[in-house]
């Protein structure tokens, strides 16, 4: 019960059931201008290993930060991200 | 979470301090207490766990995310939902220790009464805490 509770709260496939998956074109977007993870968190403030888990799918942004991500890349927020 | 937050190493001095300073004032008062009761071996005992700790985590601060996270190093918002999440299931853990270790002192018969406080205490704080975050959310 304890461990099934405790799993229930790291469990990311179930905070994805309240958030669906969302893909992004962050990593192609990115790449295509040379920059490094480590250079793209600086530019909007977080770390390399946020901007990872962001284009690995396992972080979804907040609204704020997926903005500020789409107006780095000269795109709207629905055109960087894609909500299955 | 705001943008305004996530400023590259967001973390003053004093917040990347916090811990390891914490730890060692920890360590020291931890001895001091121990002096005074005439236990200076559990006091050094303890003082080598707290200023070992702290050791520890400035040591891994600088090797990964994870040294970062516990060090109280610079974050953002994911860092900021990691640490919330492991708030949450540590607070489950305790929550659970609480109860059953209550329900085993009065299986026991033995006093119950600091088990009865914490627990009060944690449950008046958790029922706080779902009024006053349901308000601003």
């Amino acid at each position: 019960m304890v461990m099934r509770r405790m799993t229930r709260t790291l469990d990311i496939g179930r905070w994805k059931a309240y958030f669906p998956y969302v893909d992004n074109d962050v990593r192609r977007l990115r790449t295509e201008r040379g920059m490094s993870q480590a250079g793209l968190g600086a530019a909007l403030g977080v770390s390399r290993q946020t901007v990872n888990a962001i284009e690995a799918g396992r972080y979804d942004p907040s609204l704020p930060l997926a903005i500020k991500l789409a107006r780095y890349f000269g795109r709207a927020v629905e055109e960087m991200f894609h909500v299955d | 979470m705001s943008t305004e937050n996530e400023r590259p190493g967001r973390s003053g001095v004093y917040e990347s301090w916090a811990v390891p300073v914490v730890g060692v004032v920890l360590g020291v008062v931890m001895l001091a207490i121990q002096v005074s009761r005439d236990d200076v071996g559990l006091g050094l005992v303890l003082l080598a766990v707290m200023w070992g700790y702290v050791a520890i985590v400035l040591l891994l601060r600088r090797r990964g995310e994870i040294g970062e996270l516990l060090a109280g190093g610079p974050t953002d918002e994911r860092r900021d939902a990691i640490q919330l999440r492991a708030l949450a299931v540590t607070g489950q853990v305790l929550i659970v220790v609480l109860v059953v270790g209550f329900m085993v002192q009065m299986v026991r018969g033995a006093d119950t009464q600091p088990w009865t406080w914490l627990g009060a205490l944690g449950g008046a704080t958790y029922l706080l805490s779902v009024v006053a975050i349901r308000s601003r959310s």
